[in-house]
């Protein structure tokens, strides 16, 4: 594509043969505002082989208008296919790229694929389209063309719509023949490359369809800082605020981007409480202070490993996706936090129990926690099938979460020296203190410091295992 | 080789509606993997092998004098069972898996925990035959009086432990790319509470403990056992699901 600052505009209308009169309706509008719209009974000349016209003229233009109808929506044919074709060269343009627009020229349902894209209800009277709709339709590509470089005037020559012809009389054999071969051709097409990654990605991708149309429903996510948006009263609800064709559902939630700066927030904090804050305990000295993080970054873990049992209860019962990457983001978080933890108490263990490590029930526990994680993730890496991976997982976790408690206790049978802090202490454990209310004070708060860290933290991993999700389907896409 | 279809397909026929036919089934599978090693008899002659050289091993690692003897007997005995288990486990399922005979077994009009129960029998009975060929051997080479009914109730307790969790980590483990390197990694950390609890409650009685002190690792060991069948049981039918 050249960038020629004179160029008009491309535009590719994509539409079904029954809808042909509103089509060449809004084709004879686009050109009146200087837009090269590629129209098939106008571009495809007699003879030209159409079915490899139409997938190049998609690639030429700047942007693609899908003109929706319930003849469009519902039609099996080479619409789909054209569709198709927006769609894969839409994959390629940048994020925010102004490419797709679906038009509704009727009250009908937008097809689920297209659900991303901000549409535009263009409702067509028989002789006028809805003025202020065709406005914004006209802003959209102007945005684009300015994007691209090319021409567009905006200057309303209103003059051509009232001239329509009745479909019939100005059938020519352009349309006879595109019609014809349309309905003839069409053959059954799209080998899956791996039928159950396939189906895999299709329950994601329903169900982060049905986020999507939650987010599109409040207007603030699709408000465009770029256009100012004139109140017509006359729009549907979706199209209230939105004139920029934009897709946000991947940017991230401003609350999460909040809770980031609140939990790195509460760390400063509780680091200052454990550290300087609570008072030194008096036999054990500084190396008490570990403690506090000890205890919370356990408390972590411990919730992680929950979280993970829970969600490979809620797969197996389910099979929906979305528990397999909640569950990965337990198992993950829940492994690094019971490294800290242990790393953390042998620090502590070296001057008050002085060795590094002891075979304590606790300390056992973790260590077995930890290898059972390991093995959780060597047992994923060893499976291709998504499905079956998520399966196996599940159950892994499962058994993980009831082998742990049963070996803490097997090795609790043993005297233990880990000291009880809350709860009954046991008269015979080394290192057991009282707090004090300083103490109590850096101890709570690290507690629910680490609690919001963890959430946070848990949250932006289920983001990123949606993400990855979804690269992978795109990755997919492109094999097809 | 071992596993032609034998008397499955003429046993496991009928759907099974009752309980009748669920142990039918269960026996079938069972049937059908001693039927196949007793003509082969590949595995049991690795397993026995295996285990003699691991407590010859130990001999030399440990220095297994009169002393020492005492203290780790029941320490050496355990480790000796799990790995020769790990060993079965690992082939009867490798064994399905690779002719595709998995796929046959899971194709019988029978339920699938029919199939993890056969499983479950046919490898426990494999890993009773090694201890009961290993004990004597034991005994007879260290001189270690190992005949005790409490013992060898603790011997079979821990092996139903093991093999329950085993049976289903196996059949995990042999649908993976990294198949029987993987069933160890897997099943060890799991199976941990079990082998403390034997060696703790073989150790028990080889010191000739009060059975008060025992106790407590042998309602381990039960508690561990029941829990292990029955969560095998419920999430069998995921494992081997296609």
């Amino acid at each position: 594509m050249i960038n020629n600052p004179n160029r008009p505009l491309r535009v590719f209308l994509c539409h079904a043969s029954n809808d042909k009169p509103i089509a060449r309706a809004l084709y004879k509008r686009l050109i009146a505002n200087g837009i090269d719209v590629w129209f098939d009974e106008e571009k495809l000349l007699p003879g030209q082989y159409w079915r490899d016209e139409i997938p190049r003229a998609v690639l030429d233009s700047d942007a693609v208008v899908i003109c929706l109808s319930k003849n469009s929506v519902s039609k099996e044919g080479y619409l789909q296919k054209e569709i198709k074709a927006a769609l894969d060269a839409a994959d390629e343009k940048p994020e925010n790229t102004i490419y797709l627009i679906p038009v509704k020229l009727e009250e009908c349902e937008v097809p689920y694929r297209l659900r991303s894209w901000q549409w535009v209800n263009l409702f067509f009277d028989g002789n006028n389209f809805d003025e202020s709709s065709y406005s914004k339709l006209l802003r959209s590509l102007e945005t684009r063309a300015k994007a691209v470089g090319a021409a567009v005037s905006v200057a309303v020559q209103n003059t051509s719509v009232n001239e329509i012809k009745k479909p019939d009389e100005n059938k020519t054999l352009n349309e006879d023949l595109s019609l014809n071969m349309k309905q003839a051709i069409l053959q059954p097409e799209m080998k899956e490359p791996t039928p159950k990654i396939y189906e895999h990605n299709k329950r994601l991708t329903q169900n982060r369809e049905k986020e999507v149309n939650l987010i599109s429903q409040k207007p603030q996510n699709i408000v465009s800082k770029n256009i100012a948006t004139k109140p017509t009263g006359q729009f549907s609800p979706q199209n209230k605020t939105s004139d920029k064709v934009e897709d946000k559902r991947d940017s991230k939630p401003t609350t999460l981007k909040v809770l980031d700066i609140v939990s790195v927030l509460l760390l400063a904090v509780s680091t200052y409480l454990a550290l300087i804050y609570a008072p030194e305990e008096a036999t054990m000295g500084q190396v008490q202070r570990v403690f506090y993080f000890h205890i919370a970054t356990a408390w972590v873990g411990m919730l992680g490993f929950l979280a993970a049992a829970v969600a490979g209860i809620v797969y197996l019962r389910t099979q929906n996706p979305k528990w397999d990457i909640i569950e990965v983001a337990a198992v993950e978080i829940s492994l690094v936090f019971f490294f800290i933890t242990i790393v953390l108490g042998s620090i502590w263990a070296r001057p008050v129990w002085n060795t590094w490590w002891t075979w304590d029930p606790r300390l056992t526990t973790a260590a077995i926690t930890e290898l059972i994680y390991i093995a959780y993730f060597m047992l994923r890496e060893g499976i291709e099938d998504p499905d079956r991976r998520a399966r196996f997982g599940a159950v892994y976790a499962l058994v993980g979460s009831l082998s742990v408690p049963i070996t803490f206790f097997s090795i609790r049978l043993f005297r233990t020296i880990h000291p009880v802090v809350i709860g009954s202490a046991d008269p015979s454990a080394t290192g057991t203190f009282d707090m004090t209310g300083g103490m109590q004070v850096a101890f709570f708060f690290a507690l629910f410091a680490f609690t919001v860290i963890f959430i946070d933290l848990f949250w932006n991993r289920i983001r990123m295992g949606n993400l990855a999700a979804k690269v992978e389907q795109l990755k997919l896409k492109v094999m097809r | 080789m071992d596993s032609r279809p034998l008397t499955v397909s003429s046993t496991t026929v009928r759907r099974p509606s009752s309980t009748v036919g669920f142990v039918r089934a269960v026996g079938a599978v069972a049937w059908k993997d001693l039927t196949a090693e007793y003509r082969s008899r590949e595995l049991f002659s690795s397993m026995l092998v295996f285990s003699l050289l691991v407590i010859l091993i130990f001999n030399f690692a440990l220095e297994l004098d009169i002393k020492t003897r005492q203290s780790v007997t029941s320490g050496v005995l355990w480790v000796t069972f799990a790995f020769a288990g790990t060993l079965g486990l690992n082939r009867s399922m490798a064994v399905e898996k690779d002719r595709g005979c998995l796929d046959g077994l899971l194709l019988a009009p029978v339920d699938r925990a029919a199939i993890y129960f056969g499983k479950v029998i046919s490898n426990l009975a494999f890993m009773l035959i090694v201890e009961i060929v290993i004990l004597p051997v034991y005994s007879f080479l260290y001189s270690v009086n190992l005949f005790n009914p409490g013992l060898l109730m603790v011997i079979l307790l821990g092996s139903i432990g093991y093999i329950a969790v085993g049976t289903l980590l196996a059949s995990m483990a042999v649908q993976t790319r990294t198949r029987d390197v993987l069933l160890p990694i897997l099943l060890f950390p799991v199976a941990i509470p079990v082998l403390i609890a034997a060696v703790k409650a073989s150790g028990g009685y080889l010191n000739g403990d009060e059975f008060s002190m025992i106790l407590p690792w042998i309602n381990l060991l039960i508690v561990y056992d029941i829990i292990f069948v029955a969560i095998a049981f419920m999430v069998f039918d995921y494992v081997v699901e296609e």
